[in-house]
């Protein structure tokens, strides 16, 4: 393969994935500072590894097999036993990430969909969180909300979104 | 799964991720998933989920720029929640019709029944006055082009580019997807919420909505009063976010964005997809990051970088400059030098063009405005021997020291060296530099002399802006033989500095003066040391005092 198809195919298929792959990463580190450093080292070991990547078969999947390599280089070196999942279900997760992978773009689009259904005040609360990258409990202290009600709030938003996630990409695949 | 088992679930995931968990929460996360496959399902969508939104790309929160931004301070949405918390009602989704009946009728569990309280009341008013809002909103929404969101308040020399000319202070703008191109000179929008910003020529942007702004390319400067807090500049690969402050973003056409935050502190977000942080820069601290790599690295602060204020009146353009009271004093705007202007006569209070020579004066020792200077509050010629002397147009009076009564020049500022073969006055030299250039301007006071700054109406063209102190070299400078002076500064004619006996000297003396927030007169007294000299003649004569890059410092 010369180096330009190299770069334009692996590149092409990166960005189609990369943010499965940094899920996946994410799951199992639950910090995003540390899954942004192994993600950078995935991605090179994916980029030195590349041309053992058979053409047609799943990317996501493959780039996942090797950032599950990553983290738990990582888990073993920087985390207690007591603070990651136990063997039997990071590969449960794996394996779950291998067959919805491939509907992650999908699930992205549904995503954005059903944003726009949620009212009015949980698509502020949305914004609040990610677009202004403030910790719950950071907001909670600074308009002195209890930060018990503002979890539960955000854990139902985040249920109303997955829900409909699910049932949009269902709606779709029929 | 039911939904409360649900909802418990996303709870232990969003506390998990946000490092706000117990060992007991992690436990319980680690059960739920050990005892139950399609609690792993849903912990693995929650975590695409979550990435998604987290990750930039911002293809999903951007897509709603038209609608208002969340104000992080909009009271009325923390009452609405702390009502949810705690009457949550129940919500029925309709039933969807699939070949797979996977997804249950979503029914949240019925609360307990009891009496409606004053807060259910309540409740209820709330939510039918947001809903007869929603409706009169939809009903008279505004027209696609935009909601009115800020004022054109100011500008200098402005030239947009394919925009209506009536384009001028006044002006409201709207929301809008097209972009302003300002080809030339600066411009100053104010916002509903009181955010100013303030744009320097060549520089491209959108108003998205009432408190965000997208820099395509250039430079503009932030002042964003707590009102406006979370006010946002989004650039091709940056977004900051003010916390209470004034900042300065640039965006370079080749994708660089720089941040220098002058006052208080914002939130940088930035980075390439996965890398994406946000980071607090604070006061007097300066970002940068980059167009082709997204990586964000310190740069230099540099404070005079942006305009951070501009006063068509006064034809002011302002980087954070402190105000130079020689230009002042010449007649100028304190920004600017003034080359050979008039010289300022305390016997009239007039401005005139003259020989800078020597010239006795008779004086009635009067107080005498400066019509022709607003930022000159008067000039007189002290005697203390005639009782104590009025020195602003308040009435303020100073117990000056008695002099010979005699004055000879006029209150000269240099901005270039004078023509010695024209003039008798004697260089401003001191610590090897000869003072009376532009980077180095002065002022004569020759004694016996006296002259108010009105610092109000200096506060006026810098509105926004604290006149912290005074700061000042002065001296004696040697002529054919040595002078002596005394020197006073005032302010509301309250002695703060004096340097009695000031002999001809080599090296300079300094004065930083603070001056409080409602301070108005600043006064500055040269007598001629009467009572150390032999004769009234020999007291005044030869005594070149000179104020040395006299300047009032601002924040």
């Amino acid at each position: 393969m010369d180096k330009e198809t190299k770069n334009t195919d692996f590149f092409k298929l990166l960005m189609n994935n990369q943010k499965a792959i940094y899920s996946y990463i994410l799951s199992m580190v639950h910090n995003c500072s540390d899954a942004d450093d192994i993600m950078q080292e995935t991605m090179a070991l994916m980029w030195e590894r590349f041309e053992q990547f058979q053409p047609g078969t799943n990317f996501g999947a493959w780039g996942v097999k090797i950032a599950r390599f990553k983290t738990l280089s990582y888990l073993k070196k920087y985390k207690r036993s007591e603070e990651v999942f136990d063997e039997l279900l990071m590969a449960q997760i794996e394996d779950c990430y291998g067959r919805q992978i491939q509907q992650m773009n999908t699930r992205l689009i549904a995503l954005q969909d059903c944003l726009k259904k949620l009212n009015d005040r949980d698509r502020k609360l949305i914004r609040i969180l990610y677009e202004e990258g403030l910790k719950i409990a950071e907001l909670a202290k600074r308009f002195n909300r209890p930060v018990e009600g503002l979890y539960k709030v955000m854990a139902r938003i985040h249920t109303v979104l997955r829900r409909c996630v699910t049932k949009t990409v269902l709606k779709w695949d029929l | 799964m039911d939904i409360s088992q649900e909802n418990k679930l996303s709870e232990l995931i969003m506390r998990h991720l946000q490092g706000d968990n117990s060992p007991q929460d992690l436990q319980q996360l680690k059960q739920l998933l050990n005892d139950d496959a399609e609690a792993v399902e849903l912990y693995v969508e929650y975590m695409m989920q979550f990435s998604a939104l987290s990750q930039p790309g911002k293809i999903i929160l951007e897509d709603f720029s038209e609608e208002s931004s969340p104000s992080m301070l909009d009271t009325s949405l923390w009452i609405a929640l702390s009502k949810y918390e705690m009457e949550a009602p129940e919500i029925n989704l309709p039933k969807e019709q699939t070949r797979q009946e996977l997804i249950q009728k979503v029914v949240y569990p019925p609360k307990e029944k009891r009496a409606l309280s004053k807060g259910g009341i309540g409740t209820l008013i709330f939510s039918a006055a947001a809903v007869i809002t929603l409706i009169l909103f939809v009903r008279f929404a505004p027209p696609k082009g935009g909601i009115e969101v800020a004022m054109l308040t100011d500008s200098i020399d402005a030239k947009w580019a394919d925009i209506d000319p009536s384009m001028q202070t006044g002006t409201r703008l709207v929301t809008s997807s097209e972009k302003l191109l300002l080809r030339e000179g600066f411009a100053e929008l104010t916002f509903n919420n009181q955010a100013k910003a303030v744009f320097e020529a060549p520089c491209e942007f959108q108003i998205l909505t009432d408190d965000r702004i997208a820099l395509i390319y250039g430079k503009l400067y932030a002042v964003v009063p707590p009102s406006a807090i979370g006010f946002s500049v989004y650039t091709s690969n940056a977004k900051i976010v003010d916390l209470g402050t004034e900042f300065g973003v640039q965006a370079e056409a080749g994708g660089d964005t720089q941040l220098y935050v002058l006052k208080g502190k914002t939130s940088l977000i930035a980075g390439e997809e996965a890398y994406r942080a946000s980071i607090e820069v604070t006061e007097n601290k300066a970002k940068g990051v980059s167009g082709m790599t997204g990586t964000v690295s310190d740069i230099t602060f540099d404070q005079k970088l942006f305009v951070r204020g501009i006063d068509s009146e006064t034809n002011i353009v302002w980087r954070g400059e402190n105000v130079e009271l020689a230009s002042i004093l010449a007649g100028g705007n304190g920004l600017s030098p003034v080359f050979n202007g008039p010289t300022l006569n305390p016997n009239t209070g007039e401005y005139e063009i003259k020989p800078l020579v020597s010239q006795p004066y008779i004086t009635d020792y009067s107080y005498n405005p400066v019509p022709d200077n607003v930022f000159v509050d008067g000039v007189f010629v002290p005697d203390g021997s005639r009782g104590p002397v009025t020195i602003t147009s308040q009435g303020h009076q100073f117990e000056c020291p008695a002099t010979s009564g005699k004055i000879n020049r006029d209150i000269v500022v240099l901005y270039k060296p004078h023509d010695r073969s024209l003039s008798d006055m004697q260089p401003a030299l001191f610590d090897g530099i000869i003072y009376g250039s532009q980077e180095h301007p002065c002022v004569l006071l020759h004694s016996n002399i006296g002259i108010t700054i009105d610092l109000d109406r200096i506060r006026q063209t810098y509105p926004g802006q604290e006149i912290a102190q005074l700061r000042t070299g002065y001296g004696l400078t040697w002529a054919e033989k040595s002078g002596k002076a005394d020197f006073f500064i005032l302010v509301d004619g309250v002695l703060k500095h004096e340097d009695r006996d000031l002999p001809s000297r080599e090296n300079s003396q300094s004065a930083t003066i603070k001056l409080e927030p409602n301070a108005r007169f600043l006064t500055f007294v040269v007598t001629d040391s009467l009572t150390s000299a032999s004769s009234p003649d020999d007291a005044y004569s030869f005594d070149f005092f000179y104020l040395l890059e006299p300047e009032l410092v601002l924040q």
